[in-house]
């Protein structure tokens, strides 16, 4: 790197464009990744995640270091992507963590829309593509969780703080998230090979 | 353990979130019971295919498509820490967004600061004729202060604004158009542009009004005081985080009890998950006893740290505060619901204020 990580953050809460784009290039793989999770597509997933970054550009004077930058910058792509799915069609379930009753048909469809699933899919049998379209048909609450946890890697803790949820929920929404993906994924197995060598 | 329960604390086995007591249980369970150890293989294997998920590829355009909404960004920042503002939309919003505290350290060493002053040109935007009385045709009030429709003062256009060509007209003269006594035309050529790129609306006849507050070269030094009583206060709210290393909960919680007992302090509430493992506590603390209160904690352990977050509210806790005054002024009752509404808000604020909260966390 040309120059030194603090005079980069430095320069870019001065407003300089050249310092901060220097700054975030190594998190910008990162942050698309992450809208790119929450989104679903690279059209929203781009959009999202310049926002994300225009965002951070202006408020980067606020920066203090209390926490990491990646820590921050990361929390604010996932602010970003939240605001706009509750813009978009988010509808806060009330219900979402009380108990349920045992009908595993009604269990799934309140976490995950797997009928949404886009049919080509299955016929390009990529499973990248696969495994995307099963957590974008997640609820965006378990969507959350389930992007903050597999890949942001952030703790319980992190989880809790960031969406305001106690770490209970945030246990038992990963594992609720994790159990309908599985029971998708043994459902769709046959279709793809990888998942059959991993003898799931 | 019974295997509904193993299955329920999969993710907590998967994400290291066990006790060593739990593992234990845990691993014994799934030893004696083959059901559940297959059904483990699987969420294993299916959160290595999560967590091994082939990054996206950063669309082609990504780079320069952002780069010019940093460049846009940019402006907006410069714009805003000019303070550029019309004075009929200031006067509405004194006590509002208006970043004032910012407003001396932006001084460039180029220009003087003054307080406001107004041009205004029907040149920049309007191109067909000049005006020689612009001052006379837009409308002062007593106090020498254009009496301008908040409304025209608001960009219109943004396609409506110099554009680059009209560079050439900066050498013209725009005649004596600024009250302050100063001529427009003898400023230079970066000033003036520098001054077009911050012009805002039309007057309400019709006349395009730059409102500039800010510095530039050559402006009259306005009195000091008239600057600082606009100022004003930085309204913060502070949240602490206390973390401590995996420490023996109950000494934790106790001794959370016994500063609970000092004025003010008050215990929140205690985070913990289903397996009733202690997470954390949330106390709440005045202001003015925080770090006493933090140090309270130091004995703990060597490792104990200390972290403690700003968020500044000026911007909301001074728009309620217009929004009160305002409706003041027009004999609004306390009781009424807009009024109640906003002296609860305020009083939240008020409190937020006054009190910090402090996440007493292991790590």
């Amino acid at each position: 790197m040309a120059l030194d990580y603090q005079e980069l953050i430095r320069r870019s809460q001065e407003g300089d464009v050249e310092a901060f784009e220097e700054l975030i290039l190594a998190h910008q793989q990162k942050i698309y990744s992450i809208a790119y999770r929450m989104m679903g597509n690279p059209y929203d997933a781009s959009d999202m995640a310049q926002e994300a970054l225009v965002k951070i550009f202006k408020f980067i004077k606020n920066y203090r270091g209390e926490a990491s930058f990646s820590t921050w910058i990361y929390h604010i792509t996932m602010n970003t992507c939240r605001d706009e799915l509750r813009k978009k069609y988010w509808q806060i379930e009330t219900s979402l963590d009380q108990p349920m009753d045992n009908e595993e048909g009604s269990f799934n469809r309140e976490i995950a829309d797997f009928s949404s699933l886009p049919e080509d899919i299955y016929e390009k049998k990529e499973l990248g593509a696969y495994l995307q379209g099963l957590i974008q048909a997640l609820h965006p609450e378990y969507r959350m969780v389930i992007v903050m946890r597999e890949n942001m890697g952030l703790s319980y803790e992190e989880i809790a703080e960031q969406l305001n949820i106690s770490l209970g929920t945030v246990k038992s929404r990963l594992n609720r998230a994790r159990k309908c993906l599985r029971d998708k994924i043994l459902a769709d197995k046959e279709l793809y090979p990888q998942l059959q060598r991993l003898k799931l | 353990m019974d295997c509904a329960k193993i299955v329920d604390s999969f993710s907590a086995y998967l994400d290291n979130r066990m006790t060593d007591a739990q593992k234990e249980e845990f691993l014994a369970h799934l030893a004696e019971c083959p059901a559940c150890r297959q059904e483990f293989d699987v969420w294993q294997a299916m959160s290595a295919l999560f967590a091994n998920l082939p990054q996206p590829e950063l669309p082609a355009n990504f780079s320069s498509s952002l780069h010019e909404k940093l460049l846009e960004a940019q402006k907006e920042m410069i714009a805003e820490e000019k303070n550029v503002l019309p004075f009929a939309e200031k006067k509405k919003n004194m006590k509002s967004s208006i970043p004032w505290s910012r407003f001396g350290s932006i001084a460039a060493a180029l220009f003087l600061l003054v307080g406001v002053t107004w041009f205004a040109t029907d040149k920049i935007w309007n191109q067909e004729k000049q005006n020689p009385n612009l001052l006379a045709e837009s409308s002062f009030s007593a106090e020498g202060k254009p009496d301008i429709a908040t409304n025209d003062l608001l960009p219109q256009n943004e396609g409506e604004e110099p554009s680059a060509s009209s560079g050439d007209e900066l050498g013209t003269s725009y005649g004596e158009i600024d009250k302050d006594g100063m001529k427009f035309a003898s400023l230079d050529d970066a000033t003036k542009q520098f001054v077009y790129s911050n012009a805002l609306g039309r007057s309400a006849d019709g006349h395009p009004i730059i409102a500039y507050r800010g510095e530039y070269e050559g402006a009259e030094e306005k009195d000091e005081s008239e600057v600082t009583e606009k100022i004003l206060p930085v309204y913060e709210v502070t949240k602490a985080t206390v973390n401590l290393p995996e420490a023996d909960s109950q000494v934790v919680i106790t001794k959370a009890y016994e500063l609970a007992k000092q004025p003010g302090i008050k215990l929140l509430r205690i985070l913990s998950d289903n397996n009733e493992q202690l997470n954390g506590i949330v106390m709440v603390v005045p202001k003015d006893s925080l770090n006493t209160f933090l140090g309270e904690w130091n004995g703990f352990s060597p490792d104990v740290k200390h972290e403690i977050a700003k968020a500044d509210i000026s911007s909301e806790y001074n728009d309620l505060i217009t929004q009160k005054e305002s409706l003041q002024a027009s004999n609004v009752p306390e009781d009424d619901s807009r009024m109640q509404e906003i002296l609860l808000k305020l009083k939240s604020f008020n409190e937020q204020l006054e009190q910090v909260e402090v996440m007493i966390q292991f790590h």
